[in-house]
């Protein structure tokens, strides 16, 4: 019998992973772990048994390792889109999925990790699909104009109002509107929000990134203009 | 006991290092929202003392050849165990300021 501890504090997913595997006969799911003191609980109990782990949700990879070693058991990270696998594979886990896997992807996962292979789910795959499954993410992008892509690069670099200002050769009260704009369209509170947004969103960071580096190759000098 | 965060927090692992008197060394981010922060350090913190961090922020998730750094202030509100003996760190983020290279001395 194969045995599998699920460890994420997002309910549906959790629930959605145990739909697909409590059809298998020989796969029963031993443990839900909402919490990470849950999720410790079940490593001591269930030993022998596969853990898949949401990364966001038990970050420390090293120590969860060591710790999973210990009662031999084996990993199954569900990493973000933006995650490589080598820095999980490197300490020790043995399947990386991401969140895009479906059914079959994610049982011949687990079986193969059960048996102490590496599986990890086919990145150029992920990669090609992650502009739609970042919806978030690209409906944020193509509602933002030109200019406002090139303001949130230059908040999330650091950029005082004053500066952008300067940078794309304007007054510090218009970036201000221009940032009221933005706030509103991304559903945001302030700059800290803002950034974290941007830098959760990739697709969102790099057409912002894209942007700015288009301004900065049209315009002249701007900080010689400070 | 009731979750009092506010704002949305986001999944994102970033370096940190504690700044102040005393040496703790360098640690990481869990999660993110623009009121508070979970860290993950080495060795404890007081509930309800001030704290001073960095967060950097690494160049290619921005798409800038230089790295920001996020200054904060704040105060611990909670302190859990975590695997291994590595302290998770919940706290309250008063106030905060972004710094690029070029203003912290290029380093």
């Amino acid at each position: 019998m194969l045995k599998i501890i699920l460890a994420d504090n997002q309910a549906i997913f959790r629930a959605g992973i145990a739909k697909v595997l409590a059809v298998e006969d020989d796969v029963r799911i031993v443990a839900q772990a909402q919490t990470v003191e849950q999720a410790m609980i079940a490593i001591e109990k269930f030993r022998g048994s596969v853990m898949i782990y949401a990364s966001s949700f038990l970050p420390d990879t090293a120590r969860l390792a060591a710790l999973a070693r210990e009662s031999g058991i084996q990993l199954v990270v569900i990493a973000e889109n933006s995650e490589l696998p080598e820095r999980y594979l490197n300490a020790g886990v043995l399947g990386l999925i991401f969140r895009s896997v479906d059914g079959a992807e994610l049982l011949k996962c687990v079986r193969k990790v059960s048996s102490g292979e590496v599986y990890v789910q086919d990145m150029r795959a992920v990669a090609s699909n992650s502009d739609s499954d970042d919806f978030v993410g690209a409906r944020v992008r193509d509602r933002l104009t030109p200019k406002e892509l090139k303001i949130v690069a230059l908040i999330v670099q650091g950029f005082k109002n004053k500066e952008i200002a300067v940078q794309l050769g304007t007054t510090e009260q218009v970036v201000k509107n221009y940032l009221r704009n933005v706030y509103d369209k991304i559903g945001v509170s302030d700059r800290l929000e803002l950034a974290l947004f941007t830098i959760h969103h990739r697709i969102l960071a790099e057409a912002a990134a894209a942007s700015a580096a288009t301004m900065r190759a049209t315009l002249p000098n701007p900080s010689g203009t400070a | 006991m009731d979750d009092i965060r506010t704002g949305r927090r986001f999944p994102v692992e970033l370096p940190l290092k504690i700044l102040g008197d005393r040496e703790v060394p360098t640690g990481s981010t869990a999660n993110i929202s623009a009121a508070g922060v979970y860290l993950w350090i080495e060795g404890g913190l007081e509930v309800g003392s001030s704290i001073e961090f960095e967060i950097t922020i690494p160049g290619e998730s921005i798409g800038s050849e230089e790295s920001v750094r996020l200054h904060c202030h704040g105060q611990v509100v909670r302190c859990d165990l975590g695997p291994d003996g590595r302290t998770g760190v919940a706290c309250m983020i008063e106030r905060y300021e972004f710094l690029r290279t070029a203003e912290v001395g290029g380093e």
